[in-house]
């Protein structure tokens, strides 16, 4: 089987190696991990017809440069709107190319977008923790955060010629608010908070990372709740700490907090919530839980659909002008 | 469950979880009824159920919407919570702890003592009487809540967050303690330092404590702490007796 090496020329704060995550082990203090964007990363991964939740690298605003030392492989990039850079070739995240063995591929921060995906046509060589290579950012575990001089050894590389492109975009996400269900300890807040919760506007702030993200706005005040049993919260939890200042709690969110949660944003939601930068404005809005279930059931139609459609190899060059010409008949007349 | 006790209070968590919460406040008789209605629903085996994580008084039960819904969860739920007898409440194991408290160890010792109404040493000397159990495990890998100190120690969460802390703080709030494994901020007060790890990814049991564990603090000099931390295979000197 081919192989492939990449040194890490550079790599910026939290980039990190992550798969679909660890689920089932809230109990022992470990939240499910995973890309921030599962729907960006799960389209880089099926662009490639690799595997669903094949271990990627997940990439920051603070960049990645690689270069391949050995073998070459066929990447996918998806995720936010990136500058990415082969070689002299300049182009944006959403793309498949062929990393050759010399080139040099960077993938930095473009106009908009906090998150993008590397995906490899081969399987990188990564420690396991509890049975994923997800990077769990806080305490370091799994496949690991990228450092600079690093390599990452690929096996079962391949070349897909037949894959080189761009990527479709999503087009089902929408852009309005993002979708919240109050609770569960929305009863420690007036109902004047509640309503300034999910009418007023919102900022991200710089605390923003795999664990949350903190924001900046009107201060939402506990009514005295500081004391309070710590609860479960899961990935878009909204909690309020106690200067009032509310916190999405994201894809390696502390399992267990004490401080009140208002609300939880519902998981369609989260995608494109992560994919926000500091700084611009986020306003929610609720939905009943009755719907948050409908919505989450129709984006996963429209995510399979989505991928389904993605991970269809678009054929050969040669392939692709053959079917061209056979589409327009007369080609050769 | 008797009479007395009111019904656990049910509500979505995320599209694909419900929260069962025993209490509103914190209770050694809550948290026991939590604790075991988790083994109780992780034994039970429910279909399309992926998660069952127990913190404080509360149970969230994760499921996969794609094999079972809420409704068919919850009615689970409810034939399970009526099924559910509270069980022996005496714990399995005890731990013994080194903890130092001196000034470079316990910044905020005087500042959370003051609020227990205690002076530094007592304060110590009431942590170091007292007999806490594991009654949740979570925030971060392995990492122990430990309950119930004294009345008096029912001091609240500061309101600003203390951005981080070492591994093995000692912290407090809510006539709880924690002994930190994350490198992240909390709003708990630092009243002390272990050199305990609660995680140990080499070992085939990584998470060293068990909800229902009994944990002890031994006070130490900063000097027996110094040799204690040189010392990388004692676990910060910790030892573990088994009770029943």
């Amino acid at each position: 089987m081919a192989e492939a090496a990449f040194t890490v020329a550079f790599a910026g704060p939290l980039v990190t190696l992550q798969d679909a995550g660890r689920p089932g082990h809230m109990r022992f203090g470990v939240p499910q991990s995973g890309a921030m964007d599962r729907l960006a990363f799960d389209a880089a991964n099926a662009a490639l017809g690799n595997k669903s939740g094949q271990t990627g690298i997940e990439i920051s605003l603070g960049g990645l440069v690689l270069q391949c030392t050995h073998g070459a492989a066929t990447v996918a990039i998806a995720g936010g709107d990136f500058t990415v850079q082969l070689g002299t070739q300049k182009t944006r995240s959403w793309t498949i190319l062929t990393v050759q063995k010399g080139e040099r591929l960077s993938i930095t921060a473009g106009k908009v977008g906090s998150w993008a995906y590397l995906a490899f046509a081969g399987r990188i060589t990564a420690p396991e923790w509890l049975g994923s290579q997800a990077t769990h950012a806080t305490s370091g575990f799994g496949g690991g955060a990228l450092q600079s001089g690093q390599t990452i050894i690929l096996s079962d590389t391949a070349v897909r010629e037949d894959r080189l492109g761009d990527i479709p975009k999503p087009d089902f996400q929408t852009s309005r608010p993002i979708r919240v269900v109050t609770g569960p300890q929305d009863q420690h807040f007036a109902k004047e908070t509640v309503t300034q919760f999910l009418t007023d506007s919102f900022a991200v702030s710089d605390a923003f990372d795999r664990m949350g993200m903190r924001l900046k706005g009107p201060e939402l005040p506990l009514a005295g709740a500081l004391s309070i049993p710590s609860e479960p919260i899961v990935r878009g939890s909204v909690q309020v700490s106690g200067d009032g200042v509310p916190t999405v709690l994201l894809a390696d969110h502390q399992t267990t907090g004490g401080y009140p949660k208002i609300a939880t944003v519902i998981s369609p939601d989260i995608d494109r919530l992560v994919q926000h930068r500091a700084g611009q404005s986020v306003r929610f809005a609720d939905i009943t839980s009755a719907q948050a279930v409908a919505e989450a059931r129709s984006y996963a139609q429209q995510k399979a659909a989505y991928l389904a459609e993605v991970s269809v190899a678009r054929g050969t060059l040669a392939q692709r002008l053959m079917r061209e010409n056979l589409s327009h008949g007369c080609a050769f007349d | 469950m008797t009479a007395q006790q009111n019904a656990p209070d049910l509500r979505p968590l995320g599209v694909d979880g419900v929260l069962v919460r025993f209490a509103r406040t914190l209770t050694q008789e809550a948290n026991a009824r939590a604790l075991s209605f988790r083994d109780m629903v992780l034994e039970a085996g429910v279909k399309g159920v992926t998660e069952v994580a127990s913190s404080l008084v509360s149970v969230r039960i994760g499921f996969d919407p794609e094999l079972t819904n809420r409704h068919t969860v919850t009615q689970t739920i409810q034939a399970l919570i009526a099924e559910h007898k509270t069980p022996d409440p005496k714990p399995k194991r005890l731990w013994r702890i080194p903890a130092a408290f001196g000034p470079d160890h316990a910044p905020q010792l005087e500042e959370a003592a003051a609020l227990a109404g205690l002076t530094p040493a007592q304060a110590v000397a009431e942590i170091e009487a007292a007999t806490t159990h594991v009654i949740a495990i979570g925030f971060a890998p392995g990492q122990p809540y430990l309950g119930m100190l004294p009345g008096h120690w029912d001091i609240p969460r500061q309101t600003s967050l203390t951005e981080s802390l070492p591994r093995g703080a000692l912290i407090t709030a809510v006539r709880q303690l924690i002994i930190w494994a994350a490198d992240a901020p909390t709003g708990w007060r630092h009243i002390g330092q272990t050199a305990f790890r609660v995680y140990l990814p080499e070992t085939s049991q990584p998470f060293a404590f068990t909800p229902g564990d009994a944990v002890q603090f031994v006070a130490v000099s900063d000097a027996e702490f110094k040799d204690i931390k040189q010392n990388p295979d004692s676990n910060g000197g910790a030892t573990c007796e088994v009770l029943r």
